[in-house]
């Protein structure tokens, strides 16, 4: 995407970070899903080593196996949900701007960025409400703008903190804010305020952070919003 | 001649659950932690022969609980776990005093071994202290 000015931090991310976006995403998925393969390996092995009990005369009880096979089934579902949510993350990039449920993209993200929460002791809510919110904009855009802010404000953040997210619809456009919340006087990063468009495909994303209401407002309007310069 | 005490460290439940049973089946003696503060809690209250230290946790890094774990006790026997494709967080953790690491999803034959070695190295330590404090003692009392 072209931007406004280079010199502000959204463009700046941008232009070097693209591929990082997916190397930092597709590491994350490829470790949680190495930990499911661990525990499906190990579990497996504990089978084995029942087997191998039965063949020394030892009992094998219904209550493990039923116990091994609850394990196995878990960590199974557990891998399923992974690497849907990481198929639906790859087909981001099937179109430079298309119709999405901007609820479902936001959701499969912060599920993705739950990790990386979770290593930092800190609480990612969706206040969402659930059904289809339509929008019409580029989804890697929304998506590497969304992962940009998390990381920084995951940053910043303390064990304890929450970050919760809701979308506003409007008349001219939709709206995602993020909002910090905790018994201490929680910290945003320091960012400013910005805006980024593509002529190329027309869309806009906007990004507007009010440090004293500790939220920022992620502005995807219906209409493209030409660039100036 | 008594069993290994193992303490294992790893924040996924499940993985810690099934690996502790697989272990304790071999003969060992297994506590586990879900996190580095609580391991280093338990390390302060009970000699283990050794710790296998999953080195991706949150709260704690793995590589700072075996930075403390040695730094109370440089004889700890550390084995660290580490994910697919950061085995450079291995060879560091082994240049920082950890004994070994494996890969997850790591074999437990190999694992086991390495327990048992790490046994080994802690009597050998018990009695070379031990030899040195009855030398000293006789020594004093010139015997």
């Amino acid at each position: 995407m072209s931007g406004s000015s280079r010199d502000n931090w959204f463009e700046r991310y941008r232009a070097d970070s693209e591929i990082q976006f997916f190397g930092t995403i597709t590491a994350s998925v490829s470790h949680e899903l190495n930990n499911v393969i661990s525990i499906l390996n190990q579990t497996g092995g504990l089978l084995e080593d029942l087997l191998y009990g039965a063949q020394q005369g030892q009992e094998i009880t219904s209550e493990n196996l039923e116990r091994i096979a609850s394990k196995i089934a878990a960590q199974t579902d557990r891998g399923i949900s992974i690497i849907r949510r990481l198929n639906s993350f790859a087909h981001t990039v099937d179109e430079p701007i298309m119709e999405f449920d901007l609820g479902e993209l936001l959701g499969n993200l912060m599920a993705l960025c739950g990790r990386f929460a979770a290593l930092r002791g800190i609480e990612l809510t969706d206040n969402t409400g659930g059904g289809r919110i339509t929008v019409k904009n580029s989804p890697i855009g929304v998506q590497q703008v969304v992962f940009l802010l998390i990381r920084d404000i995951l940053g910043t953040g303390q064990k304890g903190d929450t970050v919760s997210y809701s979308i506003e619809e409007g008349e001219s456009g939709t709206v995602i804010v993020f909002r910090l919340a905790n018994g201490r006087e929680p910290e945003l990063p320091n960012l400013e305020s910005t805006i980024s468009h593509s002529e190329e495909i027309g869309a806009t994303i906007e990004v507007i952070v009010n440090q004293e209401q500790k939220s920022v407002r992620i502005n995807l309007p219906k209409q493209y919003i030409p660039g100036r310069e | 001649m008594a069993h290994p005490k193992v303490l294992l460290v790893d924040d996924e439940k499940e993985f810690r659950e099934v690996l502790s049973e697989r272990l304790s089946r071999r003969g060992l003696e297994v506590d586990s932690a879900e996190s580095g503060p609580t391991a280093l809690a338990m390390a302060e209250k009970k000699a283990y022969d050794a710790v296998i230290l999953d080195l991706a946790m949150p709260e704690m890094d793995g590589l700072e609980v075996l930075q403390r774990l040695l730094a109370k006790n440089p004889n700890h026997q550390v084995i660290v776990l580490t994910g697919q494709a950061t085995v450079e967080k291995g060879v560091k953790a082994v240049k920082m005093g950890a004994v070994d690491f494996l890969e997850k999803p790591a074999e437990i034959e190999p694992l086991v071994k390495k327990v048992e070695e790490a046994h080994a190295r802690m009597l050998a330590l018990f009695e070379e202290n031990l030899d040195k404090k009855i030398t000293d003692i006789t020594r004093k009392r010139g015997w």
